[in-house]
Parts: structure tokens; C-alpha cells; sequence
């Protein structure tokens, strides 16, 4: 490889010509926010860390203080059958009998446990020989009697 | 290869004393810096545009250098992304794809009219050709400009392990176009 006679001379003197007419100001040197600049991407990551463990206490103390309205615990559910009256007007009449011996059967207790308290029971209520196994198709023509 | 002088730096820095301690800078370096180029880019016309750049590039960011690394290796690092960008413009706009890439640099090697009648010597460059870039580069920064892998690690950002086996896979290659075309 070769260049052409007095090429590096000529190119040097042409660049200088070039350099001298540009200014030789200082290049305006990068601009750095101090302190802040530095800080900042940590401030930021604390912040996100602070933000979700706050989050995370609103939404727990939100569950601890969450009110019951299941049906069990409603308040108007609880003061309606707290009232005798309301009982006695409302759920008893609608109470179908044997439904009822159905749950106290399904609860453990005995017929002869029902017996004994049958004073406090109506008569119509208190059934003989009942065969449980037709307890899912019960009929008014069943020939249950009622016991004394 | 040139040695670098604190004190060049340190006029190239100040303001009032940096046009002439560039055409210093400029007579120590163009040389070099011309023969850098010239080998990756072939033709002499166009090292010669790209060289213009290169000075251009330095001048303007002078402020920039901060004086970690060596004057040369700053230098020849601008030298080389200024082949490199030239080699890529050129190459989109003459639509070259890489199968030909090494077939038009070797017909761009033949064209050149400022090259010597050394048979040899066109012959390697043609096997540099056919390299790729990296072992291109790695080659002529150690086989011909006889740099350290120290220096050339610190110029292109690679490792010395990398640069050693760039270089010998370029020699293996230069060696098996020789076998090939003798």
C-alpha cells in the first residue's frame, strides 16, 4: 500500500487550516443533578417498598375490623330472634312438624328423650312408630299415630 | 508507535493552548492512524475522508478525554468506530451482503491505484478480507501495528483470552487461503 507523495504533510496542514477557524470553547460538561441525582433512585425504591408495606397494614387492619354480616351474626337477624314474640309469631307456626322431628332425630335425640318432655310439646307433634325409612317421601295419609 | 506526553494532554485540555498542541498532536499521530485506517477501509481516498473524521471527532470531544487511558489508544479507538461506521454506511448503501463482502473488498484491493506491485502483499490482503470483522481487526492491530493485547483489549472492549483466539482463528483462515489459492 502506498499514499501519494507529501500526503501526510498536505493532510496535516489542511487540518490545522480546518481546527484554526473553530473556536476551542470548553464543551459544556454534563450537567449532574448533586446529591439529589445520586440519591434519587434509592428514594424512589424506598418509597415504592414504604408504599406497599402500607398497603399491606391498611388491607390487613381492613380484615381485622371486617364486620360479620354473615346471616348468623346479623344484627337485625339476632335482635328479631332474641324476641320472644317475634318467635313465637314468625318461626314456630311455620315450623312444620315434622320437619322438626326430622332435625332433632339428625341432632341425637331420642324419641323417648321427646316423650318425656312431650308436656311441654303439643300432642300433634309426638309421633309412634315412625318408619324413618320413608322420612324423604312423607305423606298426610301415613299411618302414624299419635301417641297420648 | 508515538509516545504519549502528559504534558500534550494537558495543553490539549486548556483552551488557549489547544490548537496548537493539536497540530502537534496531529503531526504525531496521522501516520499511524492513516495506516489503521487504510487497512480496514482499502482504498485511499476513503481513509482519507475518514480520517478527516477522526480528527474532527477528537477535536470536538476533547473536553471529553478525560486522561484515564493512553492519547494513541483514545485515538485509535475513535480511528476504529470511524472505519467501522464508514464500512456499515457503505456497505447499506451499495446494498453488499455479507457472501460478497470479501469479493468486493478484494476487487476494491485490485482497483486501488495507490498500491504497490508486491504479489505477496495483495495476497494477504485479500485472506485479511475474507475475514470476519473482528479477526480483521484484531490481525491488523497485532500484525501490523504490533500492539500489546493489552492495548488493543482496552481499544475494542474485549478480553486479552478473546483477542488471542480472534487472532489465532485470522492466522488459521490467512494460512488456509494461502493452501487454497497458491
Amino acid at each position: 500500500m502506498t499514499v501519494p507523495e507529501g500526503y501526510f504533510e498536505q493532510f496535516v496542514s489542511r487540518m490545522e487550516s480546518q481546527i484554526a477557524e473553530l473556536p476551542a470553547t470548553e464543551a459544556p460538561r454534563q450537567v449532574k443533578g448533586g446529591l439529589w441525582y445520586t440519591v434519587r433512585p434509592y428514594v424512589y425504591m424506598a418509597a415504592m417498598f414504604a408504599g406497599i408495606w402500607c398497603m399491606m397494614h391498611i388491607f390487613n387492619f381492613m380484615g381485622s375490623n371486617n364486620v360479620d354480616l354473615s346471616i348468623e351474626n346479623h344484627p337485625v337477624v339476632a335482635t328479631a330472634l332474641s324476641d320472644e314474640e317475634f318467635v313465637e309469631e314468625y318461626i314456630i307456626p311455620d315450623a312444620a312438624g315434622f320437619d322438626l322431628m326430622e332435625q332433632l332425630y339428625e341432632s341425637g335425640v331420642l324419641l323417648e328423650d321427646i316423650q318425656e318432655s312431650s308436656d311441654t310439646i303439643s300432642d300433634e307433634y309426638i309421633y309412634d312408630d315412625i318408619d324413618y325409612s320413608d322420612v324423604d317421601a312423607p305423606t298426610s295419609s301415613s299411618n302414624t299415630t299419635l301417641q297420648q | 508507535m508515538p509516545t504519549d506526553t502528559p504534558q500534550l494532554i494537558k495543553r490539549l485540555r486548556n483552551p488557549s493552548t489547544r490548537h496548537a498542541a493539536f497540530g502537534e498532536m496531529l503531526r504525531e499521530y496521522t501516520e499511524p492512524l492513516y495506516w489503521q485506517v487504510r487497512r480496514l477501509v482499502q482504498s485511499h481516498d476513503d481513509a482519507n475522508d475518514v480520517l478527516q473524521n477522526v480528527f474532527m471527532k477528537a477535536w470536538q470531544s476533547i473536553d471529553n478525554f478525560r486522561g484515564d487511558a493512553k492519547l494513541s489508544t483514545w485515538l485509535h479507538k475513535i480511528a476504529i468506530n470511524e472505519s467501522i461506521t464508514y464500512l456499515e454506511r457503505e456497505k447499506r448503501r451499495q446494498s453488499v451482503s455479507l457472501d460478497d463482502e470479501a469479493s468486493h473488498t478484494a476487487s476494491m484491493i485490485e482497483a486501488d491505484e495507490h498500491i504497490d506491485g508486491d504479489a505477496l502483499a495483495l495476497k494477504l490482503r485479500k485472506a485479511i478480507a475474507t475475514l470476519p470483522e473482528k479477526q480483521r481487526l484484531v490481525f491488523n492491530m497485532r500484525y501490523y501495528d504490533d500492539m500489546k493485547y493489552e492495548e488493543i483489549s482496552e481499544i475494542l472492549g474485549t478480553s486479552v483470552g478473546a483477542l488471542k483466539a480472534s487472532y489465532h482463528l485470522a492466522t488459521k483462515k490467512i494460512e488456509q487461503y494461502f493452501d487454497e489459492h497458491d
